[in-house]
């Protein structure tokens, strides 16, 4: 079958949408460094709001930048499983590895 | 003779989906296996350093209990500002590269072209701070496997555990405390300087501490199979390492000693593992770019490579992602 690229399939971005998403992301970085900076390495309310922070830039990229809000339903089949043996692998090793030290 | 089905035009085989961004997709889904496999293991071995507890006695003769752990990010000399530029500097890569996707899209070439070539600058932007973090660490000699990882006052059980390693760690310092001493003019230190006195008695006591033959010469190449009841025991000697470390760099003259850094070993292994690995990724996806530029001096690069800029975005932005995760990971918590 032809490799057509369907013109609906590309009803996606505009160009202001990217540079808001860029905008955000900026902030939140600078926001990361500057929790940090305030709160210290090892504060735990610091480290969550970090990672959260992370997390949310991360599903900011995947889902505009590589147009995953308009091509998750082609593809959650491949990303999903990937993201649960990820975690499987952790859960896994954690009673060895982490649990295990007195 | 063959039987044709009726051809229906609503049925199709396969997904609605571009082939190559489904290749695209399974590659990056091997890819965050790849990455997790590496940032999982940090995870793990980081909670596994369940601090190990030890007793300081401060300058009153109070003895205070506290606990060995995870190096902090200064005490790898990691600088966090720098790691913050390298993200945003990443960020912004990926933006010039959705936005070459976008031009060409909208047929505009020679826009998408000089993103491309933006995105190119910004990558390389970005390993060669990496190079720069990377030569502070070989400077600092903060490596996997060069570092001390005892301190005084850890128990005995735990001194014994970590003995193998300690011995090869002290005949790394000797050997440095031997260059120095030799030709002090080469680590910039005056013959009459505090810091050269330092060295030469720092010298002395890991000689004092090392076994010896008959004849009473110190034997490094045989490492002893248990801590031998001398005066400065090898803790004692890392602490003195790290002080001498300290002075030094006070004094602005680096001595390149290897510092004794409690789970440092481990903490190098992971990092260059995670960023080495990631820099490699990084390499990759510009070659792509470089290749998308040679083919447009060449005349040959158009808006029918719509899916080429594409797919390689797909990879970029993974790339991008993974060091998301990386940064706060490394560097802030």
């Amino acid at each position: 079958m032809a490799d057509t690229h369907e013109p609906v399939a590309h009803a996606g971005p505009d160009f202001r949408l990217y540079l808001i998403i860029f905008a955000a992301l900026s902030v939140f970085t600078l926001l990361s460094f500057l929790v940090n900076a305030l709160f210290g390495a090892g504060n735990h309310t610091g480290a969550t709001i970090i990672m959260l922070v992370a997390v949310i830039k991360a599903t900011l990229v995947a889902m505009i930048f590589m147009h995953l809000r308009w091509d998750w339903g082609r593809l959650y089949f491949l990303i999903i499983p990937a993201f649960i043996l990820g975690s499987m692998l952790m859960m896994v090793l954690l009673p060895d590895i982490v649990l295990a030290w007195v | 003779m063959s039987i044709h089905p009726a051809h229906d035009s609503k049925v199709h085989m396969g997904l609605p989906l571009p082939h190559g961004k489904l290749a695209v997709w399974l590659f990056l889904v091997t890819e965050i296996m790849f990455f997790t496999a590496l940032i999982g293991t940090y995870l793990l071995l980081r909670n596994s350093s369940a601090s190990i507890p030890r007793e300081v006695k401060d300058e009153a003769g109070n003895v205070k209990k506290e606990r060995l752990a995870w190096p902090k990010p200064h005490d790898v000399h990691l600088i966090e500002s720098i790691g913050a530029i390298n993200t945003f500097v990443l960020i912004c890569s990926s933006v010039t590269v959705v936005l070459a996707h976008y031009s060409l899209h909208k047929r505009n070439t020679k826009r998408a072209i000089q993103y491309v070539a933006a995105t190119l600058a910004l990558g390389t932007t970005f390993l060669v701070i990496k190079a720069f973090e990377y030569k502070s660490k070989i400077d600092h000699d903060i490596l996997p496997g060069h570092m001390g990882e005892t301190l005084p006052g850890i128990s005995l059980a735990t001194e014994k555990t970590y003995f193998p390693t300690s011995q090869k760690y002290i005949n790394r310092l000797r050997a440095r405390l031997e260059e120095i001493t030799d030709d002090p003019t080469k680590a910039s230190l005056d013959a009459d300087s505090g810091l050269l006195k330092e060295c030469k008695q720092l010298l002395d006591d890991i000689r004092g501490q090392q076994q010896t033959t008959e004849a009473g010469k110190a034997d490094v190449a045989k490492p002893l199979a248990e801590p031998p009841p001398r005066a400065m025991s090898i803790p004692e000697i890392g602490q003195k390492a790290n002080e001498l470390i300290e002075k030094a760099e006070k004094e602005g003259k680096p001595l390149h000693l290897s510092p004794t850094i409690p789970f440092g070993n481990m903490w190098a292994s992971c990092y260059f593992a995670m960023t080495g690995f990631h820099a490699l990724h990084v390499f990759g996806g510009l070659v792509v770019f470089v290749i998308m530029l040679l083919m447009a001096a060449r005349g040959k690069f158009g808006p029918q490579h719509e899916g080429m800029v594409e797919l390689t975005g797909l990879y970029w932005h993974f790339v991008d992602i993974v060091w998301i995760f990386l940064f706060p990971l490394l560097y802030l918590v």
